[in-house]
């Protein structure tokens, strides 16, 4: 009475799924953890330096 | 000057200098383009018009443990080597908590939407951009310009005409303020020892 057919599509449907869900949390959870990187990565710049131009203020305010 | 890793970028304002001009607060203005209703810089006048007046400018004091990065529930700030604290606008949620836990009022917030809605939190960088790119458009766009890569200071100390404002490594900031009290004779001529120590006039 049953249709084969059907069940058969049907265990297909749940063998996807259950190989789909790893996948899917895989794929929320690496953009988090990019983003992580980013923002532990941030300070590149070279900071205070000694130029001509820092020397040039720091004597223009010795008075 | 040796940097060395040791240096901390400070600001420091003479009250004994500052007149109230307020081009420190016009210069950043320009040179970061900050929008409406934003001041990452405001000058602040105590006594006004009594005895005793004295003017402070005063933006994020960049301090060394500070309030703002402890309270952010994202996380958004981070602070570079000099010590300069910096956040990042894609981080930011627009919360507040940061303008709650300062005590100098530094963290600004545009009126971006309906409903009160906040936007992205805004802040003096001490001239010195944000996460992104050293110089790039988007960098300016989201925080102003960045003087500190270009090898200069920040420009409302540069622009300040008594030189009041003083900004840059710590040391050398320290050095200028310290000749400047041995050239006038009297306590540390910061503004608020006479207050502190009970001595009036002082």
């Amino acid at each position: 009475m049953d249709n084969p057919k059907r069940e058969n599509s049907r265990r297909r449907f749940l063998q996807m799924a259950a190989a789909a869900a790893p996948a899917a949390v895989a794929m929320t959870v690496a953009p988090n953890a990019a983003a992580e990187v980013v923002t532990k990565d941030v300070p590149k710049s070279r900071g205070l330096r000694d130029t001509e131009h820092t020397r040039k203020y720091f004597e223009s305010a010795r008075f | 000057m040796a940097l060395e890793g040791q240096a901390r970028a400070k600001f420091l304002c003479d009250a004994e200098r500052c007149i109230e001009c307020n081009a420190c607060v016009t210069a950043c203005k320009n040179e970061h383009e900050v929008p409406w209703g934003i001041n990452r810089r405001r000058v602040v006048t105590i006594e006004d018009g009594k005895p005793g007046e004295r003017s402070i400018s005063v933006a994020c004091m960049h301090c060394s443990d500070a309030p703002c990065m402890a309270v952010c529930p994202v996380d958004c700030f981070y602070q570079t080597e000099d010590g300069v604290v910096l956040h990042s606008k894609d981080l930011c949620i627009g919360c507040g908590y940061c303008f709650y836990a300062c005590p100098f009022g530094a963290p600004q917030f545009p009126q971006a939407g309906n409903f009160g809605s906040r936007g992205k939190m805004d802040k003096c960088t001490f001239c010195a951009g944000g996460p992104e790119e050293d110089n790039s458009a988007t960098e300016f766009s989201k925080y102003g310009r960045n003087r500190i890569a270009e090898g200069k200071l920040p420009i409302c100390a540069e622009m300040c005409s008594t030189k009041a404002l003083l900004a840059g490594d710590g040391n050398e900031v320290a050095d200028i303020y310290r000749q400047r009290v041995v050239n006038r004779g009297f306590g540390s001529g910061a503004w608020g020892w006479g207050t502190a120590y009970e001595k009036k006039g002082a």
